[in-house]
């Protein structure tokens, strides 16, 4: 068994062109989604969406809404007038603007809304993204002016109170109340954000983009290396394995071996890259890693040895393994992060090698989760190998060893 | 050494050998001879263990097939038709592969790797990748593969098929060394000259049995015949072929305008058939009396051509 995986090594690294493609492209590819997701940003300031603001009122109130905006990490302001905001929005340029309307100032003293947001149908995704950051924001900052405004407008038209000292006065208390009972009751407050924990300066969008990628173009690399199995019978090596004395069941084990020793380094190789090259904080993790990059490789490569034993020719392989994959990858979360999907989606997400090793990623690097949370997905992962591993021998006894 | 009674492999209905029986002894060279499809293959398979049969006992040097399948393989070393190398690894890497599937410790591993490409004249190219070499070299290296764990049987299916004079000579004298070293050999070939200067006994199997077997001159004389004779002629017509045919005391066989001769003492019934050939007023072109051969033994036992 050992033989057969040392031998499987020696021809992969023999083979230089096989060599660069499994350990070089892999990191152009981390480099490209990492990029893509955003994820070589610093936390603080990663996903800055652009917003168009069209200041229509120019007061101090107004004025002051826009610098807060603009402080905000998540959104990068451009203040333009309102007709050329629209001309962008419905030329596809930019995803949305907010219009502060003329009457803005006087809208908060009567507790009505003096903003409008516009957005691209097109850009839905982006645009409620941005409307999201927008809501909890204003509902937030704007949300006192509003309601003080709008307190003291019934207090001056229904109970008859003109007098502004003594409305100010009644103002104050209802201040005074509702902050008292916020210091008793946090969720009176009207909005309280708080993170999962996280190692100051990780970006959960890198860890997304480099456990995504590295599963699917391991899942890639290896049903390349199952077809291996399919070119020795092709070769008749396999009758040369099969007249020697060993079980024919050592020779598909030695494949594995080979398998996911290569997956091991391959996983490494490209998490050290994402360390060197975007800063992700592996050394503090490396017990972990050590067992999840094990784990996934165990999987990745029985997902391989499942393929050649299913497949007949090479050419079935090359077929099945890239629509496996892909779909895998895509319901996995490879692709996009599961949370955009469908909760069907979600739920079907479980079932592919990806979704349990990007989860077990997020659990080392993002959510610093106890041992046995990430035991869970580990186990897991050992489970789907182990489904695969029983479907692929009795497969490769039929398929495989059969001479003619 | 090899004891088989009854062998028959069954796809559906069709019987690719039929009730086979075969005997080979130790230290015995035996050629088994026949046609494309003639079920040599589908027996050497089933002795090497590959296919399970489905009637019929073999024993090997004792061990039943059944019984014992990896001390069988342990045993022996098959030379397969195809060449079953690694291209991307080195001659040494392919050898030290294949023997250390055998149990072979690694140090006498290195000496029988160099002492067998010393004898197959490849020690010097031994870590050039096999991709590099030429098909005679790599079939050396096939067959080097197949003695690592120094076999007491060989099975070598068409060792020399497609291969250069150099690399060839090579092989017969490997072939010669395992002779000398006692060790015995199930040989198939399509080369006659093969099957005559190694041969202490050669099987003919056609249809999946064994329709004849001894050495040579047993054969020779089984089929009842010693010289043949083929004549070339300008045209023929079908009529004319059946009085030739009519000749008494020779065994006649056409292939287009040309006419093949059997038959004992068949040189003192040349003048009669050339008598023959000027009464049908036949234009003779070419004529040729040859010594016998096994082509012309299998001819005479099945009446089709060993190549056909």
């Amino acid at each position: 068994m050992f033989k057969i995986a040392r031998k499987d090594l020696m021809l992969f690294f023999n083979d230089k062109k096989a060599v660069l493609l499994t350990f070089l492209m892999p990191m152009g590819l981390i480099t490209l989604f990492v990029f893509a997701f955003g994820g070589n940003q610093k936390k603080r300031d990663m996903n800055e969406m652009r917003l168009l603001v069209a200041d229509e009122d120019q007061s101090k109130d107004s004025k002051e809404l826009v610098a807060q905006l603009d402080a905000l990490p998540t959104l990068r302001i451009e203040q333009t007038d309102w007709e050329k905001a629209k001309q962008h929005v419905s030329s596809g340029e930019r995803s949305s603007a907010l219009r502060i309307f003329p009457s803005y100032s006087d809208s908060l003293q009567l507790g009505v809304s003096g903003f409008g947001f516009y957005f691209d149908q097109a850009r839905q995704t982006e645009a409620a993204m941005i409307q999201g950051v927008l809501s909890g924001f204003l509902f937030a900052q704007e949300g006192d002016k509003v309601m003080r405004g709008s307190l003291g407008t019934q207090l001056e038209t229904e109970f008859g109170m003109e007098d502004s000292s003594s409305r100010e006065m009644v103002l104050m208390m209802v201040e005074q109340m509702i902050a008292k009972n916020s210091m008793q009751d946090p969720s009176v407050s009207m909005m309280r954000l708080e993170e999962v924990r996280s190692d100051e300066g990780v970006n959960p969008t890198l860890v997304h983009a480099v456990g995504g990628t590295a599963v699917m173009t391991l899942l890639f690399s290896v049903a390349a290396m199952g077809a291996g199995l399919l070119e020795e019978k092709e070769k008749g090596t396999l009758r040369k394995l099969l007249l020697a004395p060993i079980h024919p069941i050592q020779i598909l084990f030695g494949k594995l071996i080979s398998a996911v020793a290569i997956g091991f380094i391959q996983l490494w190789l490209m998490l050290i890259f994402a360390w060197l090259v975007f800063g992700l904080q592996i050394l503090p993790h490396i017990p972990s890693l050590f067992l999840i990059i094990f784990f996934t490789a165990l999987c990745c490569g029985s997902f391989g040895v499942f393929l050649a034993s299913f497949c007949t020719t090479r050419k079935q392989v090359e077929g099945l393994s890239t629509i496996i994959v892909l779909v895998m990858s895509a319901i996995g979360g490879s692709m996009i992060p599961t949370f955009f999907m469908p909760e069907f989606m979600q739920q079907l997400s479980v079932l592919s090698v990806n979704y349990w090793s990007i989860q077990a990623f997020y659990d080392v690097f993002w959510r610093d989760a106890e041992w046995m949370v990430l035991f869970f997905k580990l186990m897991m992962l050992f489970s789907i190998s182990l489904v695969m591993i029983a479907i692929a021998i009795p497969l490769y006894k039929r398929n495989i060893l059969r001479l003619s | 050494m090899i004891s088989v009674r009854g062998l028959t492999k069954r796809y559906g209905e069709f019987a690719a050998v039929d009730h086979l029986n075969l005997r080979v002894e130790k230290g015995e060279f035996y050629s088994l001879l026949g046609p494309n499809g003639a079920g040599k293959t589908t027996t050497i398979n089933m002795l090497n263990t590959l296919l399970d049969p489905s009637e019929g006992s073999v024993s090997i040097n004792g061990l039943s097939l059944n019984a014992d399948r990896n001390s069988i393989r342990r045993q022996i070393g098959v030379v397969p038709q195809e060449i079953s190398l690694y291209d991307e690894l080195s001659a040494f890497d392919n050898l030290r592969f294949f023997g250390s599937l055998y149990g072979i410790t690694e140090s006498l591993l290195r000496v029988r790797i160099h002492h067998l490409l010393e004898e197959f004249g490849l020690i010097d190219r031994m870590n050039e990748k096999i991709k590099h070499y030429s098909g005679g070299m790599k079939r050396r290296i096939n067959i080097a593969s197949a003695l690592l764990h120094q076999p007491a049987l060989v099975f070598m299916d068409e060792p020399t098929v497609g291969i250069d004079p150099q690399s060839r000579n090579n092989i017969y004298e490997a072939i010669q060394r395992l002779r000398k070293d006692g060790v015995t050999i199930l040989y198939t070939t399509h080369y006659m000259e093969e099957a005559e200067r190694f041969s202490d006994r050669i099987g003919i199997i056609d249809h999946g049995t064994i329709i004849a077997e001894g050495t040579l001159a047993q054969l020779y004389t089984r089929a009842g015949h010693g010289d043949s004779m083929v004549i070339e002629l300008a045209e023929i017509n079908e009529k004319q072929f059946i009085q030739i045919q009519n000749l008494n005391g020779v065994v006649v066989s056409r292939t287009e305008n040309r006419i093949q001769f059997h038959g004992d003492d068949l040189r003192k019934k040349i003048p009669s058939i050339m008598l023959m050939i000027t009464e049908l007023g036949l234009d003779l072109i070419h004529l040729d009396i040859r010594k016998p051969d096994l082509e012309a033994v299998f001819l005479s036992l099945t009446g089709k051509n060993l190549r056909d």
